[in-house]
């Protein structure tokens, strides 16, 4: 999927508000997926609003955390931009070096002190993801100090992935910062990055830095599991069946829970293969819990000898075989 | 509590604006002048006009006072505000892109910058150029350039010492040549390696033989050996 979401990108209401049709003069422009908004334009930019003549640190930040295709149609758009975008498509480049070597491949030996050299040059000509990227690695090494002011420059240029590491270490921190934290993971969020959803729907449970509350807890949960998080759909899951925050729904609470089961959600494996037994589904019910016990959940093991005694013998190497040759369904991280 | 402290601004068209103190310090330009006293009488803003300084102390207003709220209602609020607020069209947008950058409102910068990225995200060069109304001044040679340069990322130049003749090869290929790999992997810094041994002549050939050993490679395991190979890892004689 391109885009992982199902709603508009930034917010939940309708972007832009549509003016009616006889006021359009400008063109119209298609939208390609159901997130992206129509704009409707009654002027384009006129006389002395020149947006070729906008200053290079602005086009800098506003291209801060683009992909290499934005990066490149922008860089294509006319010459001031392109000048102005030169040390970005730098930085591109220095990315594209330091995760070589960070990983060690396309023939070169992982080296992380390089990785680390690249991603701050990169991160010294403005790109947002190369920020974040050194932020990593000094956090791995362990100087958070660091990683966190990587971070912070990074989120404060619009990179989600950014806000959601710094929200992170703001949770993490001794004392922890939990009102920054909920900040940042809400932009992040309403920009639409699944991890960062997740982690506000927690807050929003737990009444961490904001004010607890389950109904939106669970509907940002909703948006993460949608998005692909596979924490978020065991926890949505739980929402249905408990009727907390959602409109209690067995059906969508086993529809969930399957989707997180399938994904390699060790507790859901578990709760999925109970439900499967309980609805008399013998074979089927046991793969999930030997999924669930080979991952180490022990009230799995004795529920699945139970049924593995009831099975024969054939029976009981398909399902040995099924298990072996399961593999989890792809996911966002 | 005593009254509260209002600075005066002044718009390039004359307009006047009587602002709370805290309001107007959300633009640090504004609260430099202030902490240097420079703002008894009215501040001059002679690149901003009244329409567009008026709506950026709307937004200086609206985020000073919620900045201490901690429900998820008020963040989700001010953010359903800045969607409404930024809901301009692009005239506007971009006085207020200038005047965000001028004044130094760090957080208007920050939305107005935001919202042009969203707008160009996605978008081919010609959708972009009509939608900012932005005439395109490259040359056909220039924009073959600048996709070129795109394309550098698996493109590194070798160059000649004496005469500046650059040979821009595949990385692939210029792998082929073991003392270039040790290059690249050290100091890639440089985007142009010199060759201090090799003249132009020389280096053509031996690209030009790398290039069959790297499609010969992908069709089949083993390259073949042949003679310009041997030449690669001896120093290479003028």
């Amino acid at each position: 999927m391109k885009q992982k979401t199902t709603w508009p990108a930034r917010s939940d209401g309708s972007r832009f508000l549509s003016l009616p049709l006889s006021k359009i003069k400008g063109p119209k422009f298609p939208t390609r997926t159901s997130t992206h908004q129509i704009r409707f334009y009654d002027t384009r930019p006129s006389d002395g609003h020149d947006f070729s003549a906008l200053p290079y640190d602005v086009l800098t930040k506003i291209a801060a955390s683009f992909s290499l295709q934005n990066l490149r149609a922008a860089s294509l758009v006319c010459k001031s931009w392109s000048e102005a975008l030169k040390p970005l498509r730098e930085a591109m480049l220095l990315l594209h070096w330091g995760k070589r070597f960070k990983h060690g491949h396309g023939g070169v030996r992982p080296n992380l002190d390089k990785a680390l050299d690249s991603f701050l040059k990169g991160a010294a000509r403005g790109s947002a993801l190369a920020m974040v990227d050194a932020g990593l690695i000094y956090w791995e090494l362990g100087q958070k100090d660091k990683a966190v002011a990587l971070y912070r420059k990074a989120a404060e240029l619009g990179d989600p992935a950014g806000q959601c590491n710094l929200a992170i270490s703001f949770l993490q921190a001794e004392p922890p910062n939990l009102k920054e934290a909920v900040t940042w993971l809400y932009q992040a969020s309403i920009a639409g990055h699944v991890r960062s959803q997740y982690q506000l729907a927690l807050c929003l449970h737990q009444g961490q830095g904001v004010n607890c509350n389950i109904k939106d807890a669970a509907r940002w949960y909703l948006k993460a599991a949608e998005g692909g998080y596979v924490r978020a759909m065991y926890n949505v899951s739980l929402c249905y069946s408990s009727g907390e925050g959602l409109v209690r729904s067995h059906q969508l609470a086993r529809k969930w829970m399957k989707r997180a089961a399938d994904r390699g959600h060790t507790k859901a494996q578990f709760e999925h293969g109970l439900a499967l037994f309980s609805e008399g589904d013998m074979m089927k019910a046991v793969v999930y819990l030997e999924l669930a016990t080979r991952a180490g959940e022990r009230a799995a093991a004795h529920v699945k000898n139970v049924i593995l005694q009831r099975l024969s013998a054939t029976s009981r190497d398909r399902v040995m075989l099924l298990a072996d040759n399961w593999q989890a369904l792809p996911s966002s991280r | 509590m005593s009254s509260v402290k209002k600075v005066t601004l002044k718009s390039s068209d004359g307009e006047i604006f009587e602002v709370e103190e805290t309001v107007a310090m959300e633009s640090q330009t504004i609260k430099g002048l202030i902490e240097d006293d420079c703002a008894d009488n009215a501040i001059p803003l002679p690149n901003v006009t009244g329409h567009i300084l008026s709506l950026v102390i709307q937004y200086c207003k609206e985020h000073t006072s919620s900045s201490d709220s901690n429900s998820s209602k008020s963040n989700e609020k001010l953010k359903a505000w800045d969607t409404q607020f930024i809901n301009v069209d692009l005239n506007v947008l971009f006085d207020l892109i200038m005047a965000a950058n001028y004044l130094n409102v760090k957080g208007l910068l920050d939305l107005t910058c935001q919202t042009v990225a969203d707008m160009i995200k996605e978008k081919t060069p010609e959708q972009i150029r009509a939608m900012f109304n932005i005439v395109n001044d490259f040359t056909p040679e220039e924009e073959e350039e600048v996709r070129r340069e795109n394309a550098w990322a698996f493109e590194i130049s070798l160059k000649n010492n004496n005469v500046v003749d650059t040979f821009e090869v595949e990385e692939s290929m210029a792998k082929e040549l073991q003392t270039i790999k040790n290059m690249i992997e050290d100091n890639y810094t440089d985007s142009v390696i010199p060759l201090h041994n090799v003249t132009s002549d020389i280096l053509e050939l031996v690209i030009e033989d790398c290039k069959k050993h790297v499609e010969a490679a992908e069709s089949e395991s083993e390259p073949s050996y042949s003679l310009a190979s041997k030449l690669i890892d001896d120093p290479l004689k003028a």
